[in-house]
């Protein structure tokens, strides 16, 4: 993998020794700072707050002096506990990573293969059913949500782990993510392996997709983040709490007139967000590497 | 499975073209489930606005009866005056931050640059419905640290919750919140792809800082600008999350809250469906909320081929 390498426009100004200029540097450097401090304060301070409201002695999130700081472990330990043990909440977690898994392996296997195919395969009408199934990338879940909700009614599929997750597979995203990837597969591989009699899908399976592997990761971690995060397909498609995706369940702790506070409220949020914090702090250059690059691509 | 017969078929030697039913074999479980739950539900949108379907029995033809009900129903039309507004708001002002951002952080370097660049993209990683959960205790008239702050500053409490023009304007802080660091990394890349040798070739000419931001950074983001923007766009005409969540509550169920403040067209199609069983009515937004989409790409589009004639 490339390292990313920062590519500043500015070298250093090759005039120096004048003290106005340096001075002017030491302002430059101090209004850097500030600025870079400010930035991530409200960057990252509402997700601080979360859980600064979680460890909060009962009643202080309601107080008018707020503290800055977590203060009460107990206090938090209780409302994760109270969060946790409400019934519907932990089965939500379990589920969510079920339908993370299960709809990123569907879509990594089946938009790769097809990935693969446009990307080296020649065959009538190659282009046309490339730019046909990029239309998806312009229209967007949210905007033909209810006809989908019919189809999947139709097949019987509401309230159903399969309504929830296959309808969501056939991602535009990650197929043109993947088709790039899989054009950095070089040919002569390629032809080397289908001269020894290697087949098509042989092909794809033990060499393409070894070689897209960092591809195939970032966009995998890209398809668990927003199934994780999905709210509406769930709330139109699922009832039955058991089936209660994350989102849907953190949502009911909103209801004003349900027996929760607010720090159950914030720990509900703080739990949800906890995966994602973590894979976050493990892999954010590289997740961070990945999107810029695909980006690019665009 | 049926792919397998692939492996085993061998090609003929020297030929790298084969047959093709391999390829739309293996195009097939991708395409068979986009067919049918991408490019169906868009034909069906279509469709189901020419008639009115409760969802049950078979759908009724009405002709443009639904288009002429819901243009001139008053929480569809204040749906969409909400959804003009704020798009016209938040994706140049997202753009302009993001932009921001982007010449700021690629200006600094090493550890700095990297810690930066993951700080500020980590709104977005944060699902919209947890942020909805957390600004909304910050919002808290009441309660919320934003306007304890405020009034601590010798400012105005502000009602985020039950005035339209706060409700709104909170709306687009927390997606702004939310999306400009990804605004930010898309340009933040296209910033660092720019040939160092343009920079060098400006300051030869005496360029200054303005100068070079204008005639040099600027067109050469040019595509990534464009790809950018079109995103922003299109998220932004499916606005369904934030505000549905931030004006929940048990008397008003997605209805957008005091005075229709947050009412969006997704949320007014999912009450008419999954609430009132007026499929059509569902379908009617659909096809104006398309119709908007295809408007933007086409206006792009012609912007753009404008620029590149220059």
């Amino acid at each position: 993998m490339a390292s990313f390498k920062p590519n500043p426009p500015n070298p250093k100004p090759d005039r120096q020794g004048r003290t106005g200029r340096r001075a002017k540097r030491l302002v430059g450097v101090g209004a850097k700072w500030v600025a870079s401090a400010a930035i991530t304060l409200v960057a990252l301070f509402p997700v601080w707050w979360m859980v600064n409201i979680v460890f909060a002695p009962p009643g202080a999130a309601l107080a008018l002096s707020p503290r800055l700081v977590p203060t009460s472990w107990s206090a938090g330990v209780g409302h994760i506990v109270t969060v946790m043990t409400d019934g519907v909440f932990a089965r939500a977690m379990a589920n969510s990573f079920m339908f993370a898994g299960s709809q990123s392996l569907i879509t990594l296997f089946i938009a790769s293969l097809a990935a693969y195919c446009f990307a080296h395969l020649r065959f009538p009408g190659r282009a046309a059913l490339f730019a046909f199934s990029l239309v998806g990338l312009m229209v967007p879940l949210g905007v033909i949500v209810l006809p989908t909700q019919r189809i999947v009614s139709g097949l019987g599929w509401l309230n159903s782990v399969q309504g929830l997750v296959i309808p969501l597979t056939a991602s535009a995203f990650a197929l043109f993510l993947l088709t790039e990837y899989m054009r950095a597969v070089p040919k002569e591989l390629i032809e080397a392996a289908t001269v020894d009699g290697v087949g098509k899908f042989g092909i794809y399976w033990r060499i393409a997709l070894p070689l897209t592997r960092n591809g195939l990761l970032a966009v995998g971690i890209l398809v668990c983040v927003m199934a994780w995060s999905n709210f509406l397909w769930p709330l139109v498609t699922v009832t039955k709490p058991g089936l209660y995706p994350v989102s849907v369940a953190a949502a009911t702790y909103f209801n004003p007139q349900s027996k929760f506070t607010t720090g159950d409220m914030m720990a509900a949020a703080l739990l949800s967000a906890l995966p994602l914090i973590v894979v976050y702090g493990l892999l954010q250059r590289w997740i961070v590497d990945s999107i810029s690059r695909a980006g690019l691509r665009g | 499975m049926t792919t397998k017969s692939a492996v085993k078929r061998p090609s003929r030697p020297g030929r790298a073209l084969g047959p093709a039913w391999p390829a739309y074999l293996m195009l097939g479980p991708f395409l068979s489930v986009y067919l049918l739950f991408v490019v169906a539900p868009i034909v069906l949108t279509f469709v189901l606005s020419f008639t009115q379907w409760n969802g049950v029995t078979s759908p009724k033809f009405v002709g443009t009866d639904t288009f002429d009900a819901m243009l001139h129903s008053a929480s569809v039309t204040k749906a969409f005056t909400n959804l003009i507004i704020y798009v016209v708001i938040t994706v140049p002002l997202g753009m302009a931050v993001g932009l921001g951002l982007a010449l700021f952080i690629n200006r600094l370097s090493g550890r700095l640059g990297a810690f930066m660049r993951s700080a500020v993209f980590f709104p977005y990683i944060m699902p919209l419905f947890i942020t909805a959960l957390i600004w909304r205790w910050m919002l808290d008239p009441s309660f919320g640290i934003i306007d304890q702050i405020l009034v601590a500053l010798g400012g105005p409490a502000l009602d985020w919750r039950q005035d339209p023009v706060f409700m709104m304007a909170g709306l687009i802080i927390v997606d702004i919140w939310h999306s400009a660091g990804f605004n930010m990394l898309l340009l933040l890349a296209g910033l660092k792809s720019i040939p160092a040798e343009l920079y060098e070739a400006a300051k030869l000419d005496g360029a200054g800082v303005g100068r070079e931001i204008w005639s040099v950074t600027l067109p050469q983001l040019r595509p990534v600008f464009f790809m950018v923007t079109a995103n922003a766009f299109i998220s932004a005409f499916q606005v369904f999350d934030l505000p549905w969540l931030l004006t929940e509550s048990q008397a008003s169920k997605g209805t957008g809250g005091p005075h229709q403040g947050l009412l969006f067209p997704v949320m007014e199609a999912v009450i008419r469906s999954t609430g009132g069983m007026r499929f059509g009515d569902a379908a009617v937004i659909g096809v104006l909320l398309l119709g908007l989409i295809a408007l933007t790409t086409a206006v792009s589009f012609l912007i753009r081929r404008r620029w590149e004639d220059d």
